[in-house]
């Protein structure tokens, strides 16, 4: 287990070193970074000043490796904007808000999708089992910015249960963690019951039958720990799919998270705090797939080749 | 673990009339098992014999309820079980027979081990669910048990997994978990057909012993004629979805009537004879869809007549204890003949 | 699903989705009125069916009097359009990079499946969004930024399949009968990894609709004034209180699109892939 741990510790280095040439290289590549920065009606003073100061009249080799070695020691430079925050700083103040709704998403896809997918499971070929399906089959064409719109308008405009935006209590997780749970319910229904059906036609659910034990646990206990393995091995998926669509639901919501954050960046032309929200967001990506894989190994014992 | 049953007098254990298993298919519904009738007596190893797909599977699950839901199955007939009628029975009162009453010991003991708990505790709740626990002892008799059906160091055994176990291990615990309960009735559905050869006699040696000790009844599923012979005191030949015949085992063996047993008793090769071919039964059995008229095993069988083409023979008394269905049986072997 | 019902149901998505397509190549000699340019005495009338409205405008009109319906039509249009060159771009591609991979094997098979994996581990929307507004929106770009996002996966597949078709046994009469690489490829492989590959291009069409919505939606999509049904959600947003209609219809528009989509995807695979498709 060492060894796949070790293995995807590195994918993710290098991945991340690939993003931050991308990064870097675009935006160098593409015209002035200074120019691009000022906008319109800087001189030609401050450009050439903002050039000097940023290190970007050096090669853009030794340019690049400035920029990693400063990375590997918590610098990732500063912002332009605003009173030139350390963009270290910046990131930080605004990853619990997103860490907070993407907690929120997958504990409500979770708490709605397994339930979901095992009524549509035992009772298969019925209204409930062909209902479940048709919600899931619309949760995951439905796109997600759209939704939240609307739930916007039906909830806050209408019916005025919920606020519309910002930050705060539950009230305000509400409609921003529904709108970025909608596609990963659907797709935990679809696979739960799938994984249902599987099992509850299988073998040892069979003999947990023939044992004479009550359906409920025939059905919770045995065949629902064994539909739950596939589960995991999306779970990484799952939050990556809500990382990156935390840039749109944050927008749309207000939220004061690292989504919304990279959105302002890039359009802004940030350069620092583009460069490193987009490699912090690629970092957290990569790192819950390797989560996933390795609490796959813990729950399912068939993988454990090691030890006994 | 139960006193065994006393013989009341001669009152069968299990007396299955007229059971027939029918699905749902395109055309009206596809009959799997046709008025079958079974009876087992305390005690008593009842072997059913017959090739893959012709029923026998079907029947077990029948008579234990545990036919998969949504495939929509038929079943009519009775089953009576020491008094009850089992198909009639709501689900929990089934419930509260399966395991305690009658056990089942599937095929694929691979499959028939939930892979994700270690193998003490699924014997451990065996013997939960069915109130058999003395005190706060389960483990203790989870390892007993284990140790019953000669599973080798039950301590380490127990805390392992299935994938850690070999073929014979496993059904060593799937037979533990099937006493658990302390059933009167065991229905082995081809217990040693995913065994090798070495394992399988340790394993008929193991029901045997557990049978004596315990005067457990047995229904025993299988397509293997030597492993009838070891170990059933009875035996049905079953084709098709129906019974052929039906015989003590040595009447059988020495006297079959039916032609399809004495072609699956010719196609085991003898142990002491050399012979170049293997004998085999031409052709396949029928499709359970197809609709034949006639006897259903007549297209394969070498002495078939117009009458047998045109009606279906009925079950006639062939012998003291013996039934057959076929219009032209074989002539009685007399043992000394 | 009866086999007759089945054929029947694969038929009723193909036509809706040909007529899905064919409104795409048509549109712009059916719009009932200009979808660039509105009449402002005329704007935000809502729909047909409720007060204030008029069967002139059947769906209403937008902020500046542009008539709904053309909008989403010309929209169709677009998206179609997009989604069709991507998702083939993306699957030439991944194909070519996947039976390389696959049928070479080796030091080629893993240095190119790392690179596979690399890509399909960096986030797409980010990506899409860096280049989107780095290099400025163009319908062009576009097509080639979710080209480049999406076909790793198409790679994969590729790959796999190749291997498993490689070790088929006339595959390998015909290696040992001395066909070039190339004709065995072209004969051999590619007919036999075409069908998986096929669902799989379909189902992605519903995935790139959305995700050019999400890039027009965030303003790195189809430049105005072309009518894109993200941008016209992001348009109609601020007006979500008093002319829903606006963004309502183009979302409706999106999720019917991706359905038709996932609904072909679905039926090609269970004709395409019998054996594997399991329900």
């Amino acid at each position: 287990m060492s060894a796949i741990v070790l293995r995807r510790a590195g994918e993710l280095f290098v991945a991340l070193l690939v993003m931050s040439l991308i990064v870097f290289g675009l935006g160098r590549a593409l015209g002035d970074p200074a120019a691009l920065m000022l906008g319109n009606f800087a001189t030609e003073e401050d450009r050439q000043a903002l050039t000097r100061d940023l290190g970007l009249d050096r090669p853009l080799g030794v340019q690049y490796l400035t920029f990693v070695g400063n990375a590997l020691r918590g610098d990732l430079g500063r912002s332009i904007s605003g009173d030139r925050q350390p963009v270290m700083e910046i990131i930080l103040s605004r990853l619990p808000a997103s860490l907070q709704l993407a907690g929120a998403a997958l504990a409500l896809s979770l708490a709605a999708g397994i339930p979901l997918g095992v009524v549509a499971a035992v009772k298969r070929g019925t209204w409930v089992d062909t209902s479940a399906r048709i919600f899931a089959l619309l949760g995951q064409s439905i796109p997600v910015f759209w939704i939240g719109i609307v739930l916007i308008y039906v909830f806050s405009v209408r019916m005025r249960w919920l606020p519309t935006s910002g930050y705060g209590g539950l009230e305000h997780f509400a409609l921003p963690a529904t709108t970025m749970a909608l596609f990963t319910v659907a797709a935990i229904t679809r696979l739960t019951r799938v994984g249902m059906i599987e099992a509850l036609d299988s073998d040892y659910v069979r003999l947990a039958r023939m044992k004479g034990l009550s359906e409920v646990k025939v059905i919770w206990k045995h065949a629902l720990s064994n539909s739950v393995l596939p589960l995991i091995t999306y779970l990484g998926a799952f939050l990556a799919t809500m990382i990156t669509g935390a840039v749109v639901v944050e927008t749309i919501f207000g939220w004061p998270g690292i989504g919304r954050l990279a959105y302002e960046a890039i359009l802004d032309r940030d350069y620092p705090l583009m460069q490193a929200v987009v490699l912090v967001m690629t970092a957290l990506f990569m790192s819950l797939n390797l989560l996933a894989d390795v609490l796959h190994v813990v729950v399912d014992p068939r993988l454990r080749n090691e030890g006994r | 673990m139960t006193a065994p049953p006393h013989a009341k007098g001669h009152e069968p254990l299990l007396d299955v009339r007229g059971l027939s298993v029918a699905f749902p298919g395109r055309q009206g519904w596809i009959p799997v098992v046709e008025d079958m009738d079974v009876r087992i007596m305390p005690g008593e190893v009842v072997g059913i014999v017959g090739e893959s797909g012709c029923g026998k599977s079907s029947l077990a699950l029948a008579l234990l309820g545990l036919l998969p839901r949504w495939a929509g199955a038929r079943v009519t007939g009775q089953a009576f079980f020491d008094g009850a009628e089992l198909l009639s029975l709501d689900p929990k009162a089934m419930r509260r027979v399966r395991g305690d009453r009658i056990a089942m010991i599937p095929q694929d003991p691979m499959g028939a081990l939930n892979p994700l708990f270690a193998v003490g505790s699924q014997v451990e709740e065996a013997i939960l669910a069915h109130g058999r626990a003395n005190g706060a002892q389960p483990r203790k008799q989870a390892l007993e048990l284990l140790g019953s059906v000669r599973l080798d160091d039950p301590e380490t055994r127990a805390r392992q997994y299935p994938h850690e176990l070999s073929g014979g291990m496993r059904q060593r615990v799937v037979g533990a978990i099937a006493m658990a309960g302390g059933p009167d009735l065991l229905i082995a559905d081809e217990p040693t057909t995913a065994l090798d050869v070495t394992v399988q006699a340790q394993y008929l040696d193991l029901l045997r012993d557990l049978q004596r000790s315990r005067g457990l009844s047995i229904l025993f599923i299988t397509h293997d004629l030597g492993v009838v012979a070891t170990l059933c005191d009875r035996v049905i030949v079953m084709y098709a979805g129906r019974k052929v015949e039906e015989a003590s085992v040595s009447d059988l063996f020495a006297s079959p009537r039916h032609w399809y047993t004495r072609a699956l008793l010719d196609s085991v090769p003898p142990l002491l004879e050399d012979r170049d071919e293997l004998a085999t039964i031409p052709g396949t059995p029928p499709r359970p869809e197809s609709t034949l008229a006639g006897c259903r095993f007549a297209p394969r069988c070498p002495n078939g007549a117009a009458k047998c083409r045109e009606e279906e023979p009925v079950l006639a008394a062939a012998g003291e204890s013996s039934v057959c269905r076929c219009w032209f049986p074989l002539p009685e072997r007399h043992r000394d003949g | 699903m009866s086999r007759r019902k089945l054929e029947k149901s694969t038929m009723a998505v193909l036509a809706l989705f040909g007529s899905l397509v064919a409104l795409a190549v048509v549109a712009p000699s059916i719009v009932p009125h200009d979808p660039y340019s509105g009449d402002l005495a005329n704007r935000l009338q809502p729909p047909a069916w409720l007060p204030g409205g008029d069967f002139l405008y059947p769906l209403g009109t937008d902020a500046v009097g542009r008539d709904l319906l053309s909008r989403l039509m010309m929209g169709a249009r677009v998206s179609l359009l997009i989604a069709v060159f991507a998702v083939a771009g993306a699957t030439l591609l991944g194909s070519g990079v996947g039976i390389a991979a696959g049928y070479a094997g080796g030091w080629v098979d893993s240095l190119l499946m790392r690179l596979v994996d690399l890509a399909i581990s960096l986030p797409m929307i980010l990506l899409a969004l860096l280049v989107g507004v780095l290099i400025g929106p163009s319908l062009i770009n576009i097509v080639i930024i979710i080209g480049l996002v999406l076909w790793a996966q198409f790679a994969r597949m590729a790959r796999n399949e190749t291997i498993r078709v490689k070790n088929l046994a006339y595959v390998d009469f015909a290696r040992a009968a001395g066909s070039s690489p190339l004709r065995i490829v072209r004969e051999h492989i590619v007919p036999n990894i075409a069908g998986p590959l096929i669902v799989l291009a379909t189902l992605q069409v519903g995935t790139v609709i959305v995700m050019e919505a999400a890039l027009s939606f965030l303003g790195v999509g189809v430049p105005p004034p072309a009518p894109a049904w993200g941008s016209m959600i992001a348009d109609g947003r601020s007006y979500v209180f008093s002319a829903w209609w606006i963004c309502i219809f183009p979302g409706v528009a999106i999720l019917l699109t991706v359905l038709v989509a996932n609904f072909l995807g679905d039926r090609l695979a269970e004709s395409l892939t019998p054996e594997r498709h399991r329900e």
